[in-house]
């Protein structure tokens, strides 16, 4: 008898067990890993899960992007709609951790995803993110990562084309406005690790069609740790703006070696996030004011333009005990999107990546509407049109001041630097 | 022109003196004792934040940090020994301590993260011209590098733990025949050579910033000038070290920053072919040249 029942209940668990199996869509997260979900009632913590840099030589930017991310579901208040928003963090340096985290949290349910810092993550999932039916909203500015159509790939963020270009039509901006030289006369020096060499192609190309003269051009490999030749050559170089190409690993070395040997080009535009960033500000006011930079939206545009940057700014600073990097509010910027499609829709078809893809894609907002000002709107191969604004600070006295574009400043820009 | 020539050349000689010392410690342990130890590069980026972290974030007093610094280097340097360099087959020695590479530079990303240190000091230059200047660190290690490079010779020539090495090295039978003992004394050689390897650390982190992949630059640096001058040679490494420091800025200089490592290792193979014993050593028994 007590065999009898005990088969009979094995058989019925077997059934069930089948039952929900078959039942399930590799698109569904409840599936995979949030069994007991829908038949409660209350939903399972719903998953954005990031994959980014946390150990190895960029783990700074890709921590920036946790604190971002994890802000702005602070901010959100942990939930959107009533279903509560778990984040996910997993540490991708390379392409085979960052494969086989995607593995493991692809098993544990995990079926949107944020972009991490760089774009190793961006890269592999790109590849792949159809055939999975997983939901990627990239901020990686890597311009051919769009190979094609894509229905569960998009990118949120500006492409690198655009900011090389941006670069060299601030210079000429520059050239005109403050040094009165045209741009046909103008004569730029680029000085930039061969890491960044993708940067620095297109405002070759930009300075080409506008006939601006690069009148020196080191490209130094990334191992680089005494600058003072290329320094010298700065030296003898008769040109109107310096612009370095940099990280951190080089950036510093070469500002300081810039300063030791007594010489302070007339205009540097820094290109490249190093020169927003705190270890930039570290270097000191004599050597980093009058500084300008271009970057994305930086956390220092104006509240007007962008309502919240100011709360990102002061509770960023309160929580982890430093000013934001731009790569910070990237990934706010992107939890917010995610965040704003999640509010037009049934919390139970957020497990649906179809149905999610399919409102990101019809998702849009205005420049200003989101903390990082950038509107969203994808065009046919989910490429976001409103990405495409820079802005270029001027740092002064250790602060850095918005000075570009005029409806994001905060500041005038002082060129030539008034020390 | 003329006057940046010259300024690039004595650039590169005060860079180059420390590459010397840098590599001294690899061709030591490389060409005379005959232990391959690839976590090389990964100990001197060890010693480098070790170094700042003592200074800068734990104010610990600058003599104490430098003990701290030699004594780690010495233990490190004894237990590398006495497991990954335990047995004497190369092809087992190269690959652990490639591993240890990699678990030293993990390591360090862990505990100390992957973020640039630097110690944020501005170096003082010393301008012969407004266009011709060195700086003082520069100088300063270029100095130190060669004192202790000559201190370390004659401690292997003079002293009889010195004269006690150079015999294991050359004959280790012949040297256990006269009552040295052989394996104790490759154990303070290995754990002596990490002496310089701490040292050069502290002199690196005078100068430049640290980050967990800087060793890997340091590596390449070591075995350019080392098979350049000769494994186990280390006046010719400390030559060869100026030679490469002044190469690296005139190619830079002259050329362009892109040319530099192509260049340098294009020399370096020809080297390698054309002199495949270094230029600096001329025997093929490159153990009797310490």
């Amino acid at each position: 008898m007590f065999k009898k029942t005990m088969s009979l209940l094995l058989a019925g668990c077997l059934a069930i067990s089948l039952a929900a199996c078959g039942g399930s869509d590799p698109s569904s997260a409840a599936g995979a890993g949030s069994s007991g979900a829908a038949a409660g009632g209350e939903l399972p913590p719903f998953k954005i899960s990031m994959i980014t840099q946390l150990t190895g030589n960029n783990s700074f930017g890709g921590h920036e992007y946790q604190y971002g991310a994890e802000l702005a579901l602070e901010h959100q208040g942990g939930e959107v709609n009533g279903r509560k928003i778990e984040l996910v963090f997993a540490d991708g340096p390379n392409t085979d951790a960052t494969v086989s985290e995607f593995e493991r949290l692809y098993n544990e349910g995990s079926r949107v995803f944020l972009s991490g810092y760089g774009c190793i993550s961006d890269r592999t999932f790109a590849a792949m993110c159809d055939e999975m039916k997983v939901l990627y909203l990239s901020l990686a500015w890597d311009y051919d990562l769009i190979q094609g159509p894509s229905d569960y790939f998009f990118r949120g963020g500006a492409n690198v084309t655009a900011f090389g270009s941006g670069v060299m039509e601030q210079a000429i901006g520059i050239g005109e406005q403050y040094l009165n030289v045209p741009a046909d006369q103008l004569k730029v020096a680029l000085v930039y690790t061969t890491r960044l060499s993708h940067v620095a192609d297109p405002m070759k190309e930009y300075a080409a069609a506008h006939g601006v003269t690069i009148a020196l051009e080191e490209n130094y490999p990334d191992d680089t740790t005494d600058f003072s030749a290329i320094v010298t050559k700065l030296m003898n170089t008769d040109y109107d703006i310096l612009i370095p190409i940099q990280g951190a690993a080089d950036g510093t070395p070469f500002q300081k070696k810039l300063h030791e040997m007594n010489y302070t080009p007339n205009v540097t535009l820094g290109a490249g996030c190093y020169y927003d960033t705190p270890n930039f500000a570290d270097l000191g006011n004599e050597i980093t004011d009058g500084i300008l930079t271009q970057s994305y939206t930086t956390p220092y545009i104006a509240e007007g333009a962008a309502p919240g940057i100011t709360k990102f700014r002061e509770d960023f600073e309160a929580k982890y005990g430093h000013k934001p990097l731009a790569h910070a509010l990237q990934a706010y910027g992107g939890m917010q999107i995610y965040f704003k499609v999640l509010e037009t829709m049934d919390p139970a078809d957020w497990d649906d990546t179809a149905k999610l893809a399919e409102a990101l894609k019809n998702f849009k907002a205005e420049e200003g509407d989101l903390v990082w000002y950038w509107g969203v709107d994808f065009d046919e191969l989910n490429n976001n049109t409103l990405a495409n604004q820079f802005v270029v600070n001027q740092w002064v006295d250790g602060e850095l001041k918005c000075v570009f574009p005029d409806f994001l400043k905060t500041d005038e820009a002082v060129i030539p630097w008034k020390g | 022109m003329g006057s940046a020539i010259l300024g690039y050349v004595l650039n590169g000689i005060c860079i180059g003196g420390v590459y010397g010392l840098v590599s001294s410690a690899w061709s030591f342990q490389c060409g005379a004792l005959k232990f391959a130890n690839f976590a090389y590069g990964a100990s001197i980026m060890l010693s480098m934040y070790i170094t700042y972290f003592s200074i800068r974030e734990w104010n610990i007093p600058l003599p104490i940090a430098v003990l701290i610094v030699l004594v780690m280097d010495i233990c490190l340097g004894f237990l590398m020994r006495k497991t990954v360099l335990w047995r004497h087959d190369r092809n087992t020695q190269i690959l652990c301590t490639m591993g240890l590479s990699l678990i030293i530079i993990n390591l360090v990303d862990f505990v100390f993260t992957s973020y640039p240190r630097d110690f944020g000091i501005l170096e003082t230059r010393i301008f012969f011209t407004d266009s011709i200047s060195i700086g003082r660190t520069q100088l300063i290690c270029f100095v130190m590098s060669a004192v202790i490079l000559i201190t370390f010779q004659m401690f292997l020539s003079k002293t009889w733990t010195g004269r006690s090495i150079r015999a294991v090295v050359q004959n280790k039978e012949v040297a256990t025949l006269m009552g040295v003992k052989g394996a104790r004394t490759l154990d303070l050689a290995f754990a002596l050579s990490y002496i310089l390897i701490a040292v050069a650390g502290i002199m690196l982190m005078s100068m430049y910033q640290v980050e967990p992949a800087y060793g890997d630059r340091m590596q390449s640096i070591a075995f350019i000038v080392c098979v350049s001058a000769g494994l186990g040679n280390l006046s010719g490494a400390f030559m060869s070290g100026i030679l490469v420091g002044v190469l690296e800025q005139l190619i830079v200089g002259l050329l362009g920053a892109q040319f530099r490592t192509p260049i340098l290792y294009g020399l370096f193979v020809i080297i390698l072919l054309a002199r495949p014993h270094g230029i600096f050593t001329r025997k093929q028994n490159v153990a009797r040249s310490i």
